[in-house]
């Protein structure tokens, strides 16, 4: 190991973990201030940049929780989790598995079990805000199908578009925790998982619960089925009479809100 | 002034840090400033508003790119995915230039997100240069180093910084960025005169500087980029400007972000003083 690797080596464990730092004779006494103190300036920055980020990814989630046990599980994430990502904009993303994990094993979070839930929620959110452009299928696009190309049609969504199921009444506790000032909401456990989707119309992230069917038809479509396939797993749910109609009527409001962005045709 | 190779220095103007609060008053109106800065890696993303502001201020504005986690002085290797994703925003964006700090920011894959200072060492000189030359090869085009504000000296430096920093831009053939306020944090913290560090810079290579303000503690300053600047540091800008002739200059704030309209008046106390150092010289 050379100089300059050997510096930086112990630099950056010192600022990883700055309790198990002893001897420190590579830092200068040239400065006004005491090698100890010209150290924890970086260590101190460290720790707080870094929980500033996720208090900024997680604004629901700083709100909903007293400030001392945010900053308790933001410090406990820091330590397990330093950065491997270029820019602070990926630093947060394992945040809600980390979560989850305490949420499993540490009985101070029993009364918390939302917590989890409430976390993936945001992450995703923010995943919908900067996902990737593109073009999108229109009505006219549509209109020009010829019928017998209709059955074996798949469909792109745009990667702005997210589905997750919750249990949780997460997305009115996160509308209620994210107004200024936050107002007081209770954590409700549904009976049973609730589908929602996620993405982003133009610039704005917008969310919405979806009808079982719904799920079913865009679920099958999202994992490449053919349109006639999707529709017969729709039929199982609605009945063979109201399918078509129905399916019909599910593409055409995805259109107008931005989610579909090619049709395939099948040669 | 002249460039390194004889070439004119370009000059912008005065300019600001471009910022998510200002997005919409900056298209809306108009405001009066020469050029933006852009932090890159704010815009490596794939879509949704970042990306459409960037666009449209563009469209108006000259702007000029700043990076934060090229980490030119670490030991690991040159990350070239990072490298591509910049290269490809020097593309979108077409900026007269983009700078990176002489620092580094983490070792073993790590990013601890800081500008940690680098040994006035032979050995860090000889690292920076080659991995600079490299990155200037693989950009096709030269780069701006940026001086960083420290609070750590290490027993191993040789060199003073202002000696360390000249070494560097004059062997690796690259442009300075010279961050006024960092000069002054540092002059501070390690007791040096901010003047002599003046002194040593090569002129004709600072293409931009970055005015700032800071926190003064007992017996620290930290660059905090959350206050006005304070009067020294625009005393030191003088001392620039009378010394390197008129250089594209902006302010960066990065906390408790005032509105664009009180950033447009520290601006113009900056340009004022900017403009005097070239009436001084002409007379
Ligand atoms: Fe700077």
């Amino acid at each position: 190991m050379n100089n300059l690797e050997e510096l930086q080596s112990q630099f950056q464990n010192y600022i990883l973990k700055p309790d198990k730092a002893t001897m420190i004779p590579w830092v200068g006494l040239g400065g006004r201030a005491s090698p100890q103190f010209q150290l924890s300036v970086y260590a101190n920055a460290y720790l707080s940049r870094l929980k500033e980020v996720l208090m900024n990814d997680y604004p629901a989630l700083s709100v909903a929780i007293n400030g001392d046990l945010f900053a308790r599980l933001a410090e406990g994430f820091i330590h397990q989790h330093p950065s491997h990502f270029f820019s602070l904009r990926d630093y947060g993303s394992g945040f809600p598995v980390y979560i989850h994990g305490l949420a499993q094993s540490d009985p101070c979070y029993r009364d918390l079990a939302w917590l989890p839930e409430l976390a993936s929620f945001e992450w995703t959110l923010g995943q919908a805000f900067d996902a990737a452009e593109s073009g999108l299928v229109t009505e006219g696009d549509m209109a020009s199908i010829a019928a017998e190309s209709w059955p074996l049609l798949r469909f792109a969504f745009c990667p702005c578009v997210y589905r997750i199921d919750l249990e949780w009444n997460t997305p009115a506790m996160w509308k209620a925790l994210t107004v200024d000032p936050p107002l007081e909401v209770e954590a409700i456990r549904s009976g049973s998982n609730s589908a929602w989707l996620i993405w982003r119309q133009e610039l704005v992230t917008r969310f919405r619960s979806l009808e079982q069917d719904e799920q079913l038809f865009l679920d099958a479509l999202r994992n490449g089925e053919t349109f006639s396939d999707a529709c017969e797993i729709l039929a199982e749910r609605i009945g063979a009479d109201s399918a078509p109609m129905r399916a019909a009527g599910l593409l055409k409001g995805w259109i107008q809100q931005g989610l579909i962005t090619r049709i395939m045709f099948s040669d | 002034m002249t460039e390194a190779n004889g070439k004119q220095r370009p000059f912008l103007g005065y300019g600001l840090g471009l910022r998510r609060q200002h997005y919409n008053d900056v298209l809306d109106s108009r405001p009066d400033v020469d050029w933006f800065e852009i932090i890159s890696e704010n815009y490596m993303v794939d879509g949704g508003k970042p990306l459409h502001y960037l666009d449209r201020i563009r469209e108006r504005y000259p702007m000029v790119m700043h990076g934060v986690s090229m980490s030119i002085g670490s030991t690991d290797p040159l990350d070239y995915s990072y490298l591509g994703r910049l290269k490809a925003l020097i593309k979108r964006v077409e900026p007269a230039w983009f700078s990176d700090h002489l620092c580094w920011t983490g070792m073993d894959q790590l990013n601890l997100h800081d500008l940690l200072p680098l040994p006035y060492t032979e050995e860090a000189i000889e690292h920076v240069v080659d991995r600079v030359s490299r990155v200037q090869d693989y950009l096709g085009r030269q780069m701006l180093l940026e001086n960083v504000s420290s609070y750590v000296t290490y027993s191993e430096s040789q060199l003073a910084e202002w000696d360390f920093l000249r070494e560097v831009v004059e062997r690796a053939d690259c442009l300075l960025l010279l961050d006024i306020n960092n000069i002054y944090v540092s002059a501070f913290n390690h007791n040096f005169n901010p003047h002599t560090y003046l002194d040593a810079v090569p002129g004709e290579r600072v293409y931009q500087i970055h005015l700032a303000g800071h926190t003064q503690e007992e017996n620290l300053i930290i660059d905090t980029h959350d206050h006005p600047i304070a009067d020294p540091v625009y005393e030191l800008y003088a001392e620039a400007i009378k010394r390197f002739g008129r250089v594209s200059t902006m302010i960066e704030r990065d906390d408790r972000i005032p509105p664009l309209a009180e950033l447009m008046q520290e601006l113009d106390r900056v340009r004022r003083i900017g403009e005097s150092g070239v009436l001084n010289q002409v007379a």
